[in-house]
């Protein structure tokens, strides 16, 4: 394989015989590590994100069970309240950048080519920089505690002054991860669109893209829209910090407040960019198992488009306690209360999927019915949270730390779990462990409510986030939720083996189609899926029959006569 | 995006060309657009001394 071309541009040389007088279009992979450092395909690449992901995640779950730790009683047992926040600030910060972006993006990587009939992904040369960027943004982020004064301790939102005047030398470093980090969700975001908008199989229409495609054509969408205001805000906070200028220093006539508008105009869309990929995971696992077409494919991706068109116009129900005028507070309430509109027809129509399907429950669709419940019970939290005179009371407790969690982790975290059982079979032609799959997802969704639930009543009571001591009377639900906690922990041992299992010793899959009911492009290449794939574009009545949103044969027969 | 009708009188190779020079296309308008963003933000926070 030459090391300067992509694989596209081998495949066009070798249609043409330019590359060396021979067709090298259909090699299998490099050997060896460069073959991770220097290839361009969309499967080695969306491998390295979910692998950078998964090690993120595990480092950002040891943080948590620090701080877990730490709470399991009242006052200060193992680490210094300096040390706990930056235990906080850095878990919440890996978690989100570092890994359940990343793993969407590595999921993205591996199926929209495949869903949509491409070749690979539209610049694969941009798709390996903008992964290997993530590792040197990761390791500087994580180095950062290594460093005289510590490493950023003032929470994920990085509120001036405590991450202007306030905070350790470090924070440099920080902001430099930062604009690493989302320089690399912008290229992530714009390899999507372009290969979406331009390398769909010849006849595939918008309407006709699978959801899980949709969510994240939107999510990109989103990613252009809001990452360069984080980028914005961390330049402004560079040069507040070590070129004289004043954006947030009250005393040079800046205004702190104004740093909380520019983050949460980034930091609400941002949750969106979590958790609509979410949305497309569940709207493909659900139909599969209930053996249903989608309900309502139509209402999913406007309603997706509804929900990331609103997510611009609340960010301010993260700062009614800032003081804002009575209007603001009132239009931002309404405003995000409407935002349950879209997401409730997405709820319904999965219930409605599942209505009277022939459901069988095996690994994927037990965590995409977690999911949908679980998640709704994240909704519903967060709807409280938004009705603005009840926020003054949660506002900065454990209820909004239960709410979050519910929403990230039952939400995004057990949907990209989801996929990959879902997936991982195509992935590596190999089956997991399905025993030990389903004690891994009971152990890990009762731990999790153990963990989390009793969170809800810890804010409820009046708790605090973000403290490493509390009252006595908090005791109680802290040492369950620790408990929960480690438990929790624990059961990602048991997902690492059974994920390494599958990959090393899982029984041989050799049908196409791995699920019988499964729909979709990807199900129509070989398994596992060749290193390159669709050499010749589908059809468009492939792309019709494999669509999981067509009901009937003559609806499609319709479809294909136009 | 290229309609089947279109795409039945390419070769293969054309077809891959043409889907790269579009998406070329696309990721410069984007990129520009998310530089533009971030100008902006700058832009609307910078007071006149």
């Amino acid at each position: 394989m030459s090391t300067t071309t992509t694989d596209l541009e081998n495949e066009i040389a070798g249609l043409t015989g330019t590359h060396g007088g021979h067709d090298d279009a259909h090699h299998g992979p490099q050997k060896g590590l460069l073959r991770w450092v220097k290839t361009t395909n969309h499967k080695d690449i969306g491998t390295l994100y979910l692998w950078f992901a998964f090690i993120m995640l595990l480092v950002g779950g040891a943080m948590a069970m620090v701080i877990r730790a730490e709470l399991f009683q009242p006052g200060l047992q193992l680490v210094e309240p300096q040390f706990f926040n930056q235990m906080t600030t850095l878990h919440g910060l890996i978690m989100v950048f570092g890994a359940i972006m990343p793993a969407f993006v590595g999921l993205a990587n591996w199926q929209i080519p495949l869903m949509i009939g491409a070749k690979d992904m539209a610049l694969p040369r941009m798709n390996n920089w903008s992964f290997w960027i993530l590792p040197f943004a990761g390791a500087m982020l994580l180095s950062t505690m290594f460093m005289k004064g510590g490493g950023p301790a003032f929470g994920w939102t990085f509120y001036a002054p405590l991450s202007t005047t306030f905070a350790p030398e470090s924070t440099d470093f920080f902001i430099f991860a930062i604009h690493m980090l989302g320089f690399s969700s912008i290229m992530g975001a714009i390899n999507v669109i372009a290969t979406i908008m331009n390398m769909r199989a010849p006849g595939m229409k918008l309407m006709d893209m699978p959801l899980f495609v949709w969510t994240w054509l939107i999510t990109a969408f989103l990613l252009i829209a809001a990452m360069p205001v984080l980028a914005g805000a961390v330049t402004m906070m560079l040069t507040d910090r070590n070129f004289g200028t004043s954006f947030f220093d009250a005393a040079g006539g800046g205004d702190p407040v104004l740093f909380q508008h520019i983050f949460w105009f980034f930091g609400h869309p941002e949750v969106y960019i979590m958790i609509l990929p979410a949305f497309g995971v569940i709207s493909q696992i659900i139909p599969t198992f209930a053996r249903k077409p989608l309900f309502g494919y139509s209402s999913m991706v406007y309603a997706t488009a509804s929900i990331a068109l609103l997510s611009f116009a609340v960010w301010a129900h993260h700062m009614f306690l800032t003081g804002m005028p009575v209007a603001g507070q009132m239009y931002f309430m309404y405003a995000t209360i409407m935002i349950s509109v879209p997401t409730g027809v997405k709820v319904f129509n999965w219930v409605t999927t599942m209505w009277r399907g022939s459901i069988s429950f095996e690994t994927p669709m037990l965590w995409a019915v977690a999911f949908v419940i679980l998640f709704t019970i994240g909704g519903f939290s967060g709807l409280m949270l938004g009705i603005a005179p009840a926020d003054i009371q949660y506002h900065d407790t454990y209820f909004v730390v239960a709410h979050f969690h519910y929403v990230l982790v039952t939400g995004a975290l057990f949907s990209i779990i989801a996929a990959v059982f879902y997936w991982l079979p195509k992935w590596c032609g190999r089956m997991y462990n399905e025993k030990l799959s389903k004690i891994h997802f009971w152990w890990a969704v009762i731990s999790v409510n153990v963990l989390f639930f009793p969170q809800h009543f810890l804010g409820l009571a009046g708790m605090p986030r973000r403290i490493p001591d509390y009252s006595l009377q908090f005791a109680d639900f802290n040492m369950i939720s620790s408990i929960g906690g480690f438990a929790f922990g624990a059961s990602f041992l048991l997902l690492t083996y059974i994920i390494v299992d599958c990959i090393r010793n899982g029984e041989p899959v050799k049908e196409a189609r791995v699920w019988e009911s499964a729909k979709g492009l990807e199900w129509t290449v070989p398994t596992p899926a060749p290193y390159h794939t669709f050499d010749e574009p589908p059809e468009k009545a492939l792309i019709l029959s494999e669509s999981s949103h067509i009901h009937h044969v003559s609806e499609l027969a319709g479809a294909t006569a136009k | 995006m290229i309609s089947k009708e279109e795409a039945s009188q390419m070769s293969e190779q054309e077809l891959l060309e043409r889907q790269r020079q579009g998406a070329r296309r696309t990721a410069t308008i984007i990129g520009l657009i998310a530089f533009g963003i971030f100008m902006l933000t700058l832009f609307l926070n910078l007071k006149p001394s």
